[in-house]
């Protein structure tokens, strides 16, 4: 099942500057540098961010879960991570996020279902690209969610400025009174929780 | 869904400052100038408040101090199923300093909030927003309201004009401005022994200027 990346409307897009018109680029060389890294499913050294090239980043959570069972507090049944990336400073270029997997695991008995969501912003701005799956039980296994932006809908950094972008991740479980499930961004195996792709372009 | 009453009352105050001032005598000569130098800056100064404790805020800035983004661990409002009563309202305020370029002209700050709302069956939660200059008296509330039952992810935007920043446009440095947020959240009477809560994960704001209306030189 794939997920679908939704552009949630600006709320002023007359004030916003016009999309920059350039054509695809490859990514200038260089890496991102983490800004920051915070949530409730991200305390203190259980990410790790792998910087590849300036058109991919993997993340990977070894403590971003979400579960609801007895005894287990409300607060537990999701979990979020938003990690901050800087490009480099390189003039006449912008880019954007345009495709992104997560995987995990989730045990999901009958009657309960479970979240996974990815959205990502430039500092400051209140256009999120968003992409969801929900998972239903009977589930066991380990889930992925695939997304791709459609070229029109890619957010752009604002051309002239190198603002962060902001990756933020979460998952929940689906809450009923009396219901067990929970699900990870960590599927157990040597693959990232998260890969994200960047796409460049000229300004 | 989202209100943005009291957005709209500020700006209309806004235009009434530009005209009173543009027509005030002798304080300053009026006329068409190039426009200002340089742009609105806003930066994070410091965060307070039981939403965001000591360590679990971090701030993130763009590198030409337009805009920030605070992102949260811990802040979070919840009530029912035995949650102490304390814990029903979370609020975090971010001390922002305004930088004012030289020049007569005005700006917009536009703040959006990120979170997550679990709100069972009657329960109610609520997302209050707040801005000030330090020192000054016009303030500005923004209210919105959640009704369970409801579980997924929300975002609001406040676009707040600077009027005020009009008024000193020759003192130097900093505008100290406050942006205020927080969450409350009501059990209700149909399931109050399940816990119902409130998130935010971040909170971004960015200040645009505008150069198209009146000004005058310092």
């Amino acid at each position: 099942m794939r997920g679908r990346f939704l552009l949630l409307a600006p709320v002023l897009a007359g004030a916003l500057a016009a999309p920059p018109a350039a054509t695809a680029a490859e990514p200038p060389d260089g890496q991102f540098s983490v800004q920051s890294i915070n949530g409730s499913g991200c305390r203190a050294a259980t990410t790790q961010v792998r910087l590849r090239d300036l058109s991919r980043v993997d993340v990977s959570f070894t403590a971003l879960q979400a579960q609801q069972g007895r005894g287990v507090p409300a607060s537990s049944r999701r979990s979020a991570c938003t990690v901050s990336l800087r490009a480099p400073a390189v003039r006449g270029y912008t880019f954007g996020v345009d495709n992104v997997l997560l995987r995990g695991r989730a045990t999901l008995p009958a009657g309960t279902s479970a979240t996974a969501t990815a959205s990502s912003w430039f500092v400051g701005s209140p256009r999120t690209v968003h992409a969801e799956r929900e998972i239903p039980g009977v589930f066991d296994a380990i889930w992925d969610l695939r997304a791709v932006v459609r070229p029109g809908s890619v957010s752009w950094m604002p051309c002239g400025t190198n603002t962060p972008v902001n990756l933020r991740v979460d998952v929940r479980v689906d809450a009923r009174p009396g219901g067990v499930g929970r699900i990870s961004l960590d599927a157990g195996t040597n693959e990232p929780s998260a890969s994200y792709r960047f796409a460049w372009k000229r300004c | 869904m989202l209100g943005r009453r009291w957005g709209t009352a500020f700006a209309a105050f806004g235009i009434l400052a530009v005209l009173f001032t543009t027509a005030e005598p002798g304080a300053a000569t009026v006329r068409s100038i190039d426009p200002p130098n340089g742009q609105f800056t806003i930066d994070v100064h410091s965060v307070h408040g039981n939403g965001c404790p000591p360590g679990t805020a971090k701030v993130v800035r763009a590198g030409d101090r337009t805009a920030f983004t605070v992102t949260y661990s811990n802040y979070t409002a919840q009530n029912g199923g035995g949650i102490a009563i304390s814990q029903r309202r979370a609020a975090c305020t971010i001390a922002v300093d305004v930088g004012v370029p030289h020049g007569f002209t005005f700006g917009i700050t536009r703040t959006t909030f990120r979170g997550f709302a679990d709100l069972a069956e009657g329960a109610t939660g609520r997302l209050d927003t707040q801005y000030w200059f330090v020192g000054m008296d016009v303030t500005g509330k923004i209210r919105r309201d959640f009704t369970g039952e409801l579980q997924d992810n929300w975002q609001a935007t406040d676009e707040v004009p600077l009027p005020e920043v009009m008024w000193m446009p020759c003192r130097p440095g900093g505008v100290p401005l406050n942006i205020e947020s927080s969450l409350t959240v009501n059990a209700g009477r149909i399931n109050p022994g399940t816990t119902s809560l409130m998130t935010m994960d971040a909170t971004d704001s960015e200040v645009t200027t505008i150069y198209n209306i009146a000004w005058r030189e310092c």
